[in-house]
């Protein structure tokens, strides 16, 4: 088993998300699918039944079906005005294991009459249904008692696991002012011909005002309702069995209930028993009561437990078990939804035995149960007062809350994407013998709490429960939680047998916390991305007020510290057994004799919701003396509440309800406390590299024809100095540099950041849908060269097609191979007629060049919508953006933050280096401004267009700094674009099956900025830091010259010009099929010179003396090696199919990887 | 047919109140009443005397005597030639045990389990199905001379109960030759319970299985041949029945555990059983009923109240429960037109003097001054009378009528007042509605001079209607709308006429005082009227559908609840 190294970075940030989240419904209930995942069943405002079905691993983590429209299309065909206006659910709860099938029922109406329809057995993994479940129609059809009207009154469906049971009520007398409900059980089997057997209600019921829920009175042979109601005002309580087992043909006997005192009974819900027995739960009046399933004979008066104001008008009520606890839930007038729990064997207790149940959401319209199996969470949905469907989570481990939105697909592709606070955390795995990023490893994350997440851009629920997600190419896994306070959640990941702990939380916190002092705090000033600043605490904080909150800080940073980094392994072990966190942490020290001890998640939630609508609260801090564990107490009006600080989630949770004290609004302190992006720098960044690469690319537009008249005389003067060097003999003089390995020197994950990869992130994810808001810049190639260019690689396929195929076979673990092996192996392919064979086919190419190069370049400029990303930049004032934008600014993320971290200042600040860098007008003034005395004695032969350009003269200087910053950024960006551009992107592209792919061209822009911003920060090298370039003349020129036909043509060969290259042809094992094909041949072809003059540069380092520049030299020409690697593994994976593609694809991933890796690494050698 | 067309007010039944349920209402509440309840364990054991003959010895005893030897754990094969245990039992004389405990047999789904009741066509002449849920046999021939020693024990097998069927006697009427007639008080007193379990399938089970009511069972499911058949034949149906018969005893022990119940408005004082089969549409008992027409056989409690006279039983000419309606109650509580239109009176006399007037009028003539002074003044409080009409839907009236004049002059010549007060109030039972009207009149005649004027200055009607419902304990539930009418008239003179006399001032003073002074009087009938009345066999029914029968009988559905 290959063993891994983890590397983290986790930010409290702003992210985004493109999704439509699902509005409230007119009525909804929730099940649980297979493999935990929730299945929403609701009635939308459109008279239509919806299936919602959670889908784990998708990206919308949503999906909606309509299930009855084309049932009613079907039944009713050419009829308008029939809807769906009821429905029911049901599942065996009490399946631990197994299957546990979902059965439905709607009732479709045209107006008149109504009529039902069932889906039964459906599966619990309703991916196999949820679009069109199998709908049977069960019209009325009681022939005793003949309806004029069928008005349907509700549905139910029994969830017991020994069969099912199906209720029908009915209004017996539509017409009537006074009209009474009649009750039917539903035999689907249709026995004795017909399904609607009359079982009416044992008594009298208002329509309209009574409420059913199915459950069983213990010994009983079948389920039966509980049925409360009201009859002229006088209050009415039974159970009834579904059916009398003794002679279904006579009514099933009742048992009447009462509450003390005659009350009427407000809500009940029945908890179901492992036996399927049910005990009853009742509200009234602020009581809630319990009808034990082995108490309910007829003439019970059922047993106060306890009060609270939380019980007062409860509108629909909750109850089930887990594990050994009770938990009862409901939404009462107030419309809260309110949570208590209690272990089953206390139930009758009193209050001490019951958790204080606190609202947990306020201005709830509507809230459906649902069991957690897989993590036995306390978990509802609820509409809310904002009009939105919430899922709410109570985790078993830290009885901390969350809340999550159902979120579906977007309306469309370009529905602009909605930022949220996130805890942002990017786990890297390495591989530890590589060192390199460890592609496709199943990551097991677990968490603190039970969560919605979107890692690596799918939906995930983390918690206890481990899940697993592999690593990408980059050996990423990023994972987003959305927040809408400071409390998030714990993660720990683990891969082969590493395992890192993740606390997103801790920097924020301890942000938080370190204003230890009322200067500290007055003093804090929150900075926003554009720049402005707001103070945090609003000013009029009183003295005494800010006192409080200081020493606060300083104990809740104790008590921070001294809670245990990872959750106590018993608090995570076997949650489906242990149920939610049973009653709550003890409490040996109250502040006061009147203090009512609640649970942190509870009391958090409640405060949360109270701080919207104003309340006044006074919050203390107070150290247990017997468990050292600190305890929050929180005053609100005259009642002392108190709770243990047990988690790290809830001291984390603490502090924001610490500020809010100062009037600090919540907003306030995460944008104290969020990552500060400051995008003037980044848009600095990008502004100077976008720019530098047109300036180079005119230039070597304008350079073609120049060019095509030296290179056959390059090519041959390098022959030449070649065979020179052959008759001397190898690289011994690299000693220990030859013996390393490409990858030891490759760094990849230096510059890593989880908020540098933010719009990386976002592209690799939306990149596939990107759209262009212009029309590509049409591209007319003359035939005739084309011709010329496709007869010179037919003519010359033979040759080329081995040697890509023996390059090839090199590529194969070059990364862990010395260097020096690889370079006796290259020597051994470049024989001299390789190098003339690349010749003849770059002299037929200089002419297309100087067809439609210029024509290329503006593909650059061409503006683009790529989902999210777009959104991203323009939230922060970028209206629009071209290819060339966008790759840069990927880029100018990362690299200035890292640059930010490691100078501690920005790299391109705004002066007038930067102005110059952004605004110079050609190629030659820019590397005017860069040659500085001593640089230029040092390179006066190295380079001949430097040389050329030196002689124009330049009245402007860069500093050494901004040089620098060039010099770095170069790199950086050329790291970036290798890692992101290379391994990503088109790792993507040389998967797909033709060149005409969404990631052509982004591809090859990436492609374009790497080679165009490494160039440039070797040209400006030597300025900033001495290495050792090529030395021989000529060979240098054909370096420099193939670099620049290679960027040009990777424009050429992606863009629309593309499909005229299109040939077939078979070189060797490579059978080409297509212009990408053939671009791809080109390129490789292009690799041939380049590779030789790597090993030529590599012997003249083997000849310079161990140091500072030649070990820079080593690397950038390893980095150039790679990358050539890289280049020809595309070339096969593109004119390959199947097994040889993906291997090529995936070495061409790890060596664009390498290459990334070792630029980045030589941002770090000045 | 149906309860709809009770009429407990004909003078053919004259019952206070009926409580009526099927046959097959009765069986299914019986047997889930048995499947909660666990009876006692009779065991009874036989010893020889010293002529062989069986006599009872106590079970514990017969143990002690045999040493600790069980009859009943000693296997059907042990070998008495062997078993040491039936050794010892031989030497206690054991002749022959048998255990049983009412109950549900095991081993049958619920829906097959055998009926326990059978009304038939005659009260007389009830079939009880004694079920059992153990019964054990146990025999032991000593052996000697030619035979040798033989051991017998059987179990009721699961699936295939062993039956004693009888028939019951369930008249219980003392005034004709009925078994119930003959037993001592007690035992009476315990069967015909009056108290809140009166109407319960526990208490029939109890009346039933009551071995002085009962014909010597036969039994069923065991072939006659068999020796079982014989030993039961001899031993239980025999010997122990025929003491249970002669002490007015349970078989096999049954007992019932007192319930309470909320206290109904009428309490029974009386009561008598009656089985009615099932009516044809012509109002004939079927004569070969199918079982379903069978199942629909209803056993009515007679009920007499208050301790008003019981009259005898009749039967019905109508059904309580019609097929269509089997599935969706058990039974009907019937309550006597005249029972609740008496309860209703009760319930309005309290309030209905308080509109009862009795007019005081005076006119004098003062010469001094020289005019005519008229005064005035009305009591109420008077005492109203009632009528109750035996048909129709009107179930009450209540009326009072009084009137006052007086004079100056000759012949009234100076001036003359009238005043006369009527209040009536009908009370009719239709629908689910009770409607009370109320009706207010003052008559006034005044005369000044040659001048006069008359009318009903006051006229006001307020129509009470109560909307029933009912609890589910059977107390009834009712909403009240109430409608005011005001046909008050305001008799006057023309202005010319009034010029000489101002009348109309008189008019105009005597109206107002008297609308000030009736009119707040005359109030809504509090809704409690209705809502007071509690049914009886609330607890053992829930209670539903309240409604008047075409006869003004109040009726409401009734379901068993769950005896378990």
């Amino acid at each position: 088993m290959s063993s891994y190294s983890l590397t983290y970075s986790t930010e409290l940030m702003q992210n985004y998300l493109q999704a439509e989240i699902l509005a409230p419904d007119a009525k909804f209930q929730a099940l649980q699918a297979q493999g935990g995942t929730s299945l929403l069943f609701s009635l939308g405002t459109d008279h239509a039944l919806y299936v919602t079905r959670e889908v784990p691993k998708a990206r919308s983590g949503w999906a909606r079906s309509d299930v009855s429209t084309a049932q009613i299309r079907k039944d009713f065909a050419g009829r308008t005005g029939v809807t769906c206006k009821d429905f029911a659910t049901a599942q065996a709860a009490t399946a631990t294991s197994g299957a546990a099938p979902v059965h439905l029922a709607m009732v479709l109406s045209d107006g008149t009459n109504d009529r039902l329809y069932l889906s039964l057995n459906n599966s619990d993994s309703p991916a196999a249904w949820d679009k069109a479940p199998a709908w049977t129609a069960y019209p009325f059809d009681d022939p005793d008692h003949p309806l004029a009207q069928v008005k349907i009154a509700g549905v139910l469906i029994g969830e017991a696991t020994d069969a099912q049971y199906i209720v029908a009520d009915v209004i017996r007398n539509p017409s009537s002012a006074q009209p009474l409900v009649f009750r039917y059980y539903i035999d689907p089997a249709r026995a004795g011909g017909r399904a609607w057997h009359p079982h009416d209600l044992a008594i009298d019921l208002a329509p309209g005002k009574y409420s059913s829920c199915l459950g069983r009175r213990a010994g009983q042979y079948v389920d039966g309702l509980y049925t409360i109601g009201q009859v002229a005002g006088a209050p009415q309580f039974m159970y009834q069995p579904l059916y009398n087992v003794f002679n279904p043909k006579v009514a099933a006997p009742p048992s009447l209930f009462t509450l003390p005192g005659g009350r009427t009974p407000e809500a009940i819900a029945a908890c179901r028993n492992p036996d399927n027995s049910s005990d009853l739960y009742v509200t009234s009046g602020g009581t809630l009561y319990c009808l034990a399933a082995g108490s309910q004979q007829s003439g019970t008066v059922a047993t106060p437990l306890f009060n609270s104001p939380r019980f007062n008008g409860v509108r629909s009520l909750y109850a089930a078990t887990a594990g050994s606890s009770v938990m009862v839930w409901g939404l009462n007038a107030g419309n809260e939804v309110f949570f208590t729990t209690c272990q089953a064997s206390q139930v009758t207790t009193g209050a001490l035995g019951w958790s204080v149940p606190l609202p947990i959401l306020t201005g709830a319209e509507q809230v459906s149960p649902y069991l957690d199996r897989a993590n036995s969470a306390g978990t509802f949905f609820a509409h809310t007062g904002q009009n939105k469907l919430t899922k709410a989570v109570k985790s078993p481990a830290t009885g901390m809350w969350t809340f999550s939105d159902i979120t579906l697909d977007p309306p469309s592709g370009n529905a602009p994407a909605q930022s949220f606070t996130s805890y942002t955390t990017q786990v890297r795995v390495a591989d530890t013998v590589t060192g390199q990023p460890a592609k496709g490893v199943p990551l097991t994350v677990t968490a603190t709490n039970v969560t919605a997440v979107r890692i690596n851009y799918l939906h995930y629920v983390i918690g206890p429960t481990p899940i697993q997600v592999p690593t990408d190419a980059l050996g990423t896994v990023t994972i987003v939680e959305p927040v809408d306070s400071m409390a998030g959640t714990r993660l720990s990941v683990s891969a082969g047998g590493t395992r890192a702990e993740i606390n997103p939380m801790d920097k924020a916190f301890k942000k938080a916390v370190a204003l230890t002092t009322p200067a500290l705090l007055t003093g804090a000033t929150i900075v926003r991305p554009n720049g402005t600043t707001k103070k945090l605490v609003p000013a009029g904080a009183s003295q005494a007020a800010l006192q409080t909150v200081a020493t606060a800080n300083t104990r809740l940073g104790q008590a921070y510290t001294a809670l245990p980094a990872a959750l106590a392994a018993n608090r995570l072990l076997s949650p489906a057994t242990a149920g939610p966190r049973p009653g709550i942490t003890a409490a040996t020290s109250l502040s006061s004799p009147a203090s009512i001890l609640v649970d942190a998640g509870d009391l958090f939630c409640w405060l949360g919701e109270q701080i919207g609508s104003g309340l006044q609260y006074v919050v203390q801090l107070i150290e247990d003396g017997a468990t050292k564990l600190w305890n929050f107490v929180v005053t609100i009006a005259g009642q002392v509440y108190q709770c243990v600080l047990d988690c790290v989630e809830a001291v984390v949770a603490a502090t924001e309800w610490l500020y809010s004290q100062l009037k600090t609004a919540l907003g306030d302190l995460l944008d104290y406390l969020e990552f500060l992006f400051e995008w003037n720098d980044i848009t600095r960044t990008k502004n100077v590299m976008a720019h530098l690469t047109k300036v180079y690319l005119d230039h070597q537009v304008g350079q073609i024809l120049v060019v095509k008249g030296e290179f056959d005389h390059m090519i041959a003067s390098m022959e030449q100095a070649i065979g020179k060097w052959a008759g001397v003999g190898g690289w011994a003089g690299l000693g220990a540099d030859g013996s390393a390995t490409p990858n030891t020197k490759s760094t990849p994950n230096a510059q890593h950041s989880a908020p540098g990869w933010l719009l990386a992130h976002h592209y690799q994810n939306n990149g596939a849908t990107l759209t262009t808001v212009k029309p590509l810049p049409p591209s007319t190639p003359s035939p005739n060269p084309i011709t010329v260019l496709i007869q010179a690689i037919q003519h010359e396929g033979a040759v080329i097609g081995d040697t890509i195929t023996r390059l090839q076979s090199l590529a194969a673990d070059f990364e862990t191979r010395p260097l020096l092996d690889t370079l006796k192996k290259l020597v051994a392919i470049l024989a001299d007629l390789v190098l003339e064979s690349a010749k003849t086919v770059i002299d037929a190419l200089f002419d297309i060049l100087y067809d439609i190069a210029k024509a290329a370049v503006k593909l650059l400029d061409t503006p683009i919508h790529i989902p999210v990303v777009s959104d991203i930049l323009n939230s922060f004032g970028v209206p629009d953006l071209s290819f060339l934008d966008l790759a840069c600014w990927v880029a100018a993320v990362p690299v200035t933050l890292a640059y930010k971290v490691t100078a501690g200042r920005t790299p391109f600040p705004d002066n007038a280096d930067t102005t110059f860098l952004i605004t110079v007008a050609d190629y030659p003034t820019l590397l005017n401004a860069f040659q500085p005395k001593q640089a230029a004695a040092r390179s006066t032969t190295a380079r001949a267009e430097a040389a050329s350009v030196a002689a124009a003269g330049s009245p402007f200087a860069i500093s050494a700094t901004t040089a620098l910053a060039v010099h770095i950024t170069g790199h950086g960006f050329c790291g970036f674009s290798a890692l992101f551009g290379g391994a990503l992107i088109s790792g993507f592209e040389a998967a797909q099956e033709t060149g005409d792919n969404p990631w052509a061209i982004p591809s090859a822009v990436l492609g374009v900025l790497g080679g165009v911003s490494g160039g440039l920060a070797n040209a400006v090298s030597n300025y900033v830091v001495p290495n050792d370039p090529i030395d021989n003349p000529y060979v240098s020129a054909v370096a420099t010259a193939t670099t620049a036909v290679r960027i040009l043509c990777k424009l050429i060969f992606s863009g629309p010009a593309q499909a005229k290259f299109a040939t077939t042809a078979k070189l060797g094992s490579l059978a080409v099929s297509d212009g990408r094909g053939v671009g791809a041949i080109v390129d490789a072809v292009l690799v041939i010179p380049s590779l030789a003059c790597s090993a030529y540069h590599f012997y003249e380092l083997s000849q310079k003396p161990v140091g500072s520049p030649r070990s820079i030299a080593i690397v950038e020409e390893t980095s150039n090696l790679t990358n050539d690697i890289a280049r020809v593994s595309y070339a096969v994976a593109v004119n390959t199919e199947e097994i040889p593609k993906a291997v090529a694809v995936g070495v061409m991933v790890v060596a664009n990887i390498c290459t990334g890796g070792l630029q980045i690494a030589e941002c770090a050698m000045i | 047919m149906t309860a709809q067309k009770s009429n407990l007010s004909s003078p053919k039944y004259g019952y206070d109140f009926v409580v009526a349920t099927t046959q097959a209402s009765i069986n299914a509440t019986m047997k889930a009443f048995l499947s909660g309840l666990t009876q006692p364990v009779v065991t009874v054991c036989y010893v020889a005397d010293f002529q062989g003959n069986p006599v009872l010895i106590d079970y514990d005893q017969l143990k002690k005597n045999a040493h600790g030897s069980d009859p009943f754990t000693i296997p059907a094969n042990a070998d008495p030639n062997t078993s040491q245990d039936l050794r010892n039992l031989v030497e206690a004389r054991f002749m022959m045990g048998f255990r049983a405990q009412i109950g549900l047999p095991p081993g049958l789904a619920p829906g097959s389990i055998p009926d326990i009741v059978t009304l038939g066509s005659n009260t007389a002449s009830v079939t009880y199905n004694l079920l059992c849920s153990k019964f054990s046999v146990v025999k032991l021939t000593p052996g000697g001379g030619y035979s040798p020693p033989a051991w017998f024990s059987q179990s009721q097998p699961a699936g295939s109960p062993w039956i004693f069927q009888s028939k019951v006697d369930l008249r219980l009427s003392t005034t004709s030759p009925t078994a119930y007639s003959k037993l001592p008080p007690a035992v009476q007193a315990q069967i015909k319970n009056l108290g809140a379990g009166a109407f319960t399938v526990q208490q029939l089970l109890f009346d039933l299985d009551n071995a002085a009511l009962e014909t010597i069972p036969t039994i069923k499911n065991v072939p006659p041949g068999d020796p079982l058949y014989s030993i039961l034949q001899q031993f239980f149906l025999g010997a122990y029945f025929a003491q249970m018969r002669q002490n007015g005893s349970p078989v096999l022990g049954c007992t019932i555990k007192e319930t309470k119940a909320p206290v109904s408005t009428l309490t029974l004082t009386d009561l008598n059983l009656e089985v009615l089969p099932f009516l044809g549409s012509n109002g004939q008992p079927i004569v070969n009923p199918t079982p379903a027409q069978q199942d629909l056989a209803a056993l009515s409690y007679l009920c007499a109240a208050d301790g008003n006279a019981l009259p005898a039983a009749v039967p019905f000419s109508w059904n309580w429960v019609e097929a269509n309606e089997q599935a969706d109650f058990d039974g009907v509580v019937a309550i006597n037109r005249n029972a609740f239109a008496n309860y209703f009176r009760h319930q309005l006399a309290p309030y209905v003097p308080s509109n009862c007037y009795l007019p005081s009028v005076r006119v004098t003539y003062d010469a001094g001054k020289v005019e005519t002074r008229y005064s005035w003044s009305m009591t109420s409080g008077q005492a109203p009378s009632f009528t109750m009409p035996a048909t129709g839907p009107t179930v009450l009236t209540f009326h009072y009528g009084a009137d006052s004049v007086d004079q100056a002059g000759l012949n009234g010549d100076l001036g003359k007042m009238e005043l006369r007060p009527s209040y009536d109030i009908s009370v009719s039972f239709t629908g689910n509605t009770i409607k009370v009207v109320q009706h207010l009149v003052v008559y006034l005649y005044v005369r000044s001079l040659a001048t006069s004027t008359d009318g009903n200055v006051v006229d006001l009607t307020v129509t009470d209607t109560y909307t029933l419902g009912i609890g589910q304990d059977g107390r009834l539930a009712a909403t009240l709308t109430t409608t005011r009418q005001d046909g008050s008239k305001n008799p006057s003179v023309d202005p010319f006429l009034n010029f000489w006399t101002d009348l109309n001032k008189i008019i105009g003073a005597v109206k107002n005082w008297l609308q000030a002074v009736v009119s707040p009087n005359l109030k809504a009938m509090p809704v409690s009227a209705a809502q007071n009345f509690v049914f009886p066999g609330g607890r053992t029914f829930a209670f539903k559908s309240a409604g008047f029968s075409d006869f003004g009988d109040l009726i409401s559905h009734i379901t068993y609840t769950d005896p378990s």
